[in-house]
């Protein structure tokens, strides 16, 4: 089989030996910092960013970015995030300086660190935990709740708002989120995301369960704060939520947490409804590239969703997340342990 | 009002939500409708309100058009003892009464719509420098800008 990430790590295992150097755990460490880790979620970052920016214009029949860099305005986020960079940071008097400086830090660090336990491979991760499912559940529990800390620190009525509105969904599509994957690990009879993956090496849970796949997405693109979902954020209510009072690096920060948030939550999906690194017939592919290439197409499709659908009303989100999506995804929770009673 | 009370069914419903998506990716194939504007050049409509030009061959120096001028941004110059108009630009509100009153014609509104400089005094338009374009090559603003002047006045050839 073609693989050319364990032929660089045998490279630079090499590499540091003739220097003399035996780092153990070199592997692990490579995937944490560079493939399925940090660099390459930032380096996905930066084309999403473009691509959401030229997406929605191209839904606009407009250009989008196309002066900065020789193609099609390349190098447009590099210039925002260097502006940025050099903007002053604002802290408003009344603000709880610390949160308001601290926050913005943590959800980045909260966003990205889901990606210790989402297996790439076989033997890609950087970390075996037997709870992986639930473990990334958790944590991606947390940002809401660090989202309502933001809105709260700022001090200012929009942020505030902002904050609340934060709770009442995220109280809303928790329970349908957590009920639909609770379908599956009931389904895989594991909490491992690779048992769960190699459970899909026939079918996918997106067949065996269609239903719970939808109510997952929809939760979803309400707890990423999506576009017909994005209520928090409403531009033309509150300012932009609890981003209002953000300015230079620390409101880039804010939109690198939100952008590698639905990355994350792209391999999660891919791992739980799409098979995750298997596919269902022999490929000379590398496992983890295919795990890669679901999670791009993944994002970039909620990305484009993004350019398409308008902002439903807060009373409208509240009322389809209780009234109907609960319902179904207990409905979905019993369907998969008829599903898994047939399969056994 | 619920969003299934709107619709009816869960056919419709379902359309209500997939129907964007495929007109979302129609719309990714369908040309742009709007233009790179400093770079390409888009002709204004016929009769459109821009930089006014004076025909110094025709112009009688009856200077009504500084009198009508609600903006009194239209100066008198003797040149020879004859007077001739100047424009400051950086007044004129573009409402053409000037044009209007003009009894041979000689003031004339043309399509140009954008003269930016850097200073506020470079929109002060001398006599004779009314009577013309100014040469593309004096233009001090940008290259684009430039770029784009030589053909508007291509164009307006």
């Amino acid at each position: 089989m073609w693989d050319p990430l364990s032929a660089i790590i045998e490279g630079l295992n090499r590499l540091l030996a003739s220097f003399g150097v035996a780092v153990p755990g070199l592997d692990r460490l490579f995937y944490l910092v560079v493939f399925p880790g940090l660099l390459a979620i930032e380096g996905v970052l930066y084309f999403l960013i473009l691509f959401e920016r030229k997406v929605i214009a191209r839904v606009n029949l407009r250009y989008g970015p196309l002066h900065v860099g020789r193609v099609g305005g390349v190098m447009q986020i590099l210039a925002d995030m260097l502006k940025f960079i050099q903007k002053e940071i604002i802290v408003p008097s009344r603000a709880d300086a610390f949160l308001f400086r601290a926050l913005p830090v943590l959800m980045v660090i909260v966003a990205t660190v889901p990606i210790f336990v989402i297996p790439f491979g076989p033997n890609v991760f950087v970390t075996h935990y037997e709870a992986s499912g639930l473990l990334v559940l958790a944590i991606f529990y947390l940002y809401p709740l660090l989202f309502m800390l933001v809105g709260w620190s700022a001090n200012n009525k929009y942020t505030l708002f902002g904050g609340l509105r934060i709770a009442y969904q995220f109280l809303a599509y928790e329970i349908p989120l957590f009920l639909s994957v609770a379908s599956v690990f009931a389904l895989a009879r594991s909490f491992d995301l690779i048992d769960i993956i190699e459970a899909q090496n026939s079918v996918w849970y997106l067949f065996l369960l269609p239903l719970g796949a939808i109510i997952f997405v929809i939760s979803l693109l309400a707890e990423l704060e999506r576009k017909p979902f994005d209520i928090p954020e409403g531009e033309q209510e509150i300012v932009l939520g609890p981003l209002t009072e953000y300015t230079g690096i620390n409101f880039l920060l804010m939109m690198m947490a939100d952008r590698t948030k639905i990355l994350i939550t792209s391999a999660y999906f891919a791992a739980i409804f799409l098979g995750g690194y298997t596919l269902p017939f022999p490929t000379p592919l590398p496992p983890y590239l295919i795990m890669f290439a679901k999670q791009v197409i993944i994002a970039f499709f909620i990305v484009f969703l993004n350019a398409i659908f308008p902002r439903i009303r807060i009373d409208h989100v509240i009322r389809v997340g209780w009234k109907y999506l609960m319902p179904l995804s207990l409905i979905n929770l019993v369907l998969a342990f008829f599903v898994g009673g047939l399969l056994t | 009002m619920s969003i299934t009370k709107r619709v009816n069914g869960v056919g419709e419903f379902i359309r209500t939500i997939v129907d964007p998506v495929i007109l979302g990716f129609r719309h990714l194939f369908r040309p742009r409708q709007t233009i790179r504007y400093p770079f390409e050049y888009y002709e204004p409509a016929d009769g459109y309100r821009g930089r006014i030009i004076n025909d110094l061959e025709k112009c009688i120096n009856c200077m009504l058009c500084a009198r009508i001028c609600p903006d009194k941004c239209i100066s008198q110059k003797i040149v020879e003892g004859k007077k001739w108009p100047e424009i400051d630009f950086g007044r004129c509100c573009f409402c053409g009464f000037c044009v209007w009153v003009c009894p041979p014609d000689s003031l004339q509104m043309t399509k140009d719509h954008s003269f930016p400089t850097y200073n506020k005094e470079d929109l002060f338009y001398e006599w004779d420098e009314l009577g013309e374009y100014p040469d593309p090559s004096s233009w001090r603003v940008g290259k684009e800008i430039k770029q784009k002047k030589i053909q508007h006045e291509m164009v307006f050839e």
